[in-house]
C-alpha cells in the first residue's frame, strides 16, 4: 500500500514538473492558451502512465467476485452434434418469493429446446434435470417432451417455506424431505412427460427456501424417443434461478409509522436497519 | 463376472458421469428366435473399478417393436439380460444406468445406446454359408450350360452345318 502511495506522489510530482516546463503561459494569443491546455493534459496522462503501471495493471487484472443469475428466464446456446440448439428455461410467474409461495403459488418451470437457426422446437427431447441449492441436490430425474416443450409445476412443501422473519437462518437447516414426482411416464426410458396442459408435478422441498437454485439440464434424446445422442453430444446446460426473500418491517419517522417491504433475489435477508442522516 | 473380452464389447464413455459402459451380445450376431445374452459392464472411467449397487433399465427396439427390462439390480457392475430377437435386422439396445443413494435419490444416471445386428438365416444356417452355397450352385449351372453349348456346336461342326 505504501508503495502505491509513493508511486502516486512521484507521478503527480513529475506531472507538475512537466506542466511547469512545457506549459509556460505565453503572452496573449489563444493559440498559446490552447497549446498550454493540451500540454497540461498530455503531461498528466504520460506521467500517470509512466509511473502508475503496477496499479493500473492491478486495476485491470484484479478479480472481484460478482454474482449474477438468470432471474426468471434464460436462453442458453450450445451445439448438438452438427446442429445448434438453444435451451430456454423460464419460470412463470417471473417473480416468485417466499411470500408468494406462502400464498399458495405453484410456479411453472418451462424447458424448451429449439434449433438456433429455425427456432423450431426439437421433438422427442429427453431431459435429465438436476436442481441444486447450496450444493445439495433437490431434484434429479429424467423428463421427456414429445414436442420439445417440457413443463414442470413446482409445489413446494409449505412447512419448509421461509418465514420471512429475521430468524431465517433456519431456512437452510431444515432437513429436506424427499421430492415426489407425479406425471405420466414415457414407457421406454421411464422419463416423466410434462406438457403445457399436463405439466409434471414436483412436490417437495423445491423452492421451499429463498435463494439461488442451480439447474443442470442434460439433453439425452432428440428427434425420436429412442434417438439417444452419442455421449459426447449429450450437452449439459447450466442455469440459475432465484426465489426472492421478502421481509416486512415498520419504521417510525416524525412520529409516523411507515411500512417497508424489502425483497432480496439472491440471499436470505437477516435484519433491516435504518440509518437516517441529516 | 461376465467375460466381455470374448465377445468384442462396444464401449460407451460418459465423461460427465465418469462412467464407462461396455456392451456385448452373446452370440455376437444373435440368431432369430434363439436366446441371446446382452451383457453390460459398468466401470469407473478413471479408476476402472466396477461400480456397485446400481439400477438398470434395458430397452431393445427395432424401431417398431420394443421390449424393456426394468429394475435390474447391479450389485457388482456387471449384469446381463436374455432376449429372443424375433426377426432379422438392426436392433437398438438402450441402457439406462442409475446410481441411487440410500434414499433412492439420483446421484447420476446415464443413457447409453448400442446396436445389435441379427443376420438373415434360413433353417438355422448362416447367411454367409447360404450365399456361398448359392454362388456355387450358380457357377455349376453356368458350367453345365457352357459344356452343353460347346458339345452342341461341336456336333454341328461335325455335320458340316458351318
Amino acid at each position: 500500500m505504501a508503495c502505491t502511495k509513493n508511486a502516486y506522489f512521484t507521478g503527480w510530482k513529475i506531472a507538475l514538473i512537466l506542466i511547469k516546463m512545457l506549459g509556460k503561459p505565453s503572452h496573449s494569443s489563444r493559440k498559446s492558451d490552447h497549446y498550454y491546455v493540451n500540454s497540461l493534459l498530455i503531461c498528466c496522462i504520460i506521467a500517470i502512465l509512466v509511473v502508475q503501471p503496477p496499479s493500473l495493471v492491478a486495476l485491470w487484472t484484479e478479480k472481484y467476485d460478482a454474482y449474477g443469475d438468470g432471474l426468471a428466464q434464460e436462453q442458453i446456446s450450445s451445439s448438438l452434434g452438427n446442429r445448434k440448439a438453444d435451451l430456454l428455461i423460464k419460470m412463470t410467474p417471473s417473480v416468485v418469493t417466499n411470500e408468494t409461495l406462502q400464498k399458495g403459488q405453484n410456479p411453472l418451470m418451462e424447458f424448451r429446446l429449439s434449433d438456433s437457426n429455425t427456432d423450431q422446437s426439437f421433438s422427442h427431447v429427453t431431459y435429465y434435470i438436476t436442481m441444486e441449492k447450496d450444493g445439495k441436490v433437490l431434484l434429479s430425474n429424467w423428463f421427456h417432451a414429445h414436442d420439445g416443450n417440457l413443463v414442470l409445476k413446482i409445489r413446494p412443501n409449505p412447512q419448509n417455506n421461509a418465514s420471512g422473519s429475521s430468524n431465517s437462518t433456519d431456512n437452510t437447516s431444515t432437513k429436506p424431505s424427499k421430492v415426489s414426482i407425479k406425471g405420466q411416464q414415457e414407457p421406454l426410458i421411464g422419463s416423466y412427460i410434462g406438457t403445457v396442459k399436463n405439466p409434471v408435478i414436483v412436490i417437495g422441498p423445491v423452492f421451499s427456501n429463498s435463494g439461488l437454485y442451480h439447474f443442470k439440464v442434460r439433453i439425452a434424446t432428440v428427434d425420436s424417443d429412442t434417438g439417444v445422442l452419442p455421449a459426447d453430444q449429450q450437452r449439459t446446460y447450466d442455469s440459475w434461478f432465484s426465489i426472492g426473500n421478502a421481509i416486512y418491517q415498520k419504521i417510525y419517522m416524525d412520529g409516523k409509522e411507515l411500512p417497508i417491504k424489502l425483497v432480496s433475489y439472491y440471499d436470505i435477508l437477516m435484519t433491516l436497519a435504518l440509518i437516517i442522516r441529516i | 463376472m461376465l467375460n466381455l473380452q470374448l465377445a468384442k464389447p462396444k464401449t460407451w464413455i460418459d465423461k460427465q458421469n465418469n462412467i464407462k459402459i461396455q456392451f456385448a451380445s452373446q452370440p455376437e450376431n444373435p440368431i432369430v428366435d434363439k436366446p441371446a445374452e446382452l451383457k453390460f459392464s459398468v466401470q469407473n472411467l478413471k479408476t476402472g473399478d466396477y461400480l456397485k449397487n446400481l439400477l438398470a433399465r434395458v430397452v431393445v427396439t427395432d424401431g417398431q417393436r420394443s421390449f424393456k427390462f426394468t429394475n435390474i439390480a447391479i450389485p457388482n457392475g456387471n449384469f446381463s439380460v436374455k432376449y429372443l430377437f424375433p426377426d432379422t435386422g438392426t436392433y437398438q439396445v438402450i441402457g439406462r444406468i442409475d446410481d441411487l443413494d440410500e434414499n433412492k435419490n439420483y446421484r447420476s444416471s446415464t443413457l447409453s445406446s448400442f446396436q445389435v445386428f441379427v443376420p438373415l438365416q434360413i433353417s438355422g444356417g448362416n447367411i454367409h454359408v447360404i450365399a456361398i452355397t448359392a454362388t456355387l450352385i450358380i457357377i455349376a449351372i453356368v458350367f453345365v450350360i457352357a459344356i452343353f453349348v460347346r458339345r452342341k456346336r461341336k456336333k454341328e461342326k461335325e455335320y458340316g452345318l458351318y
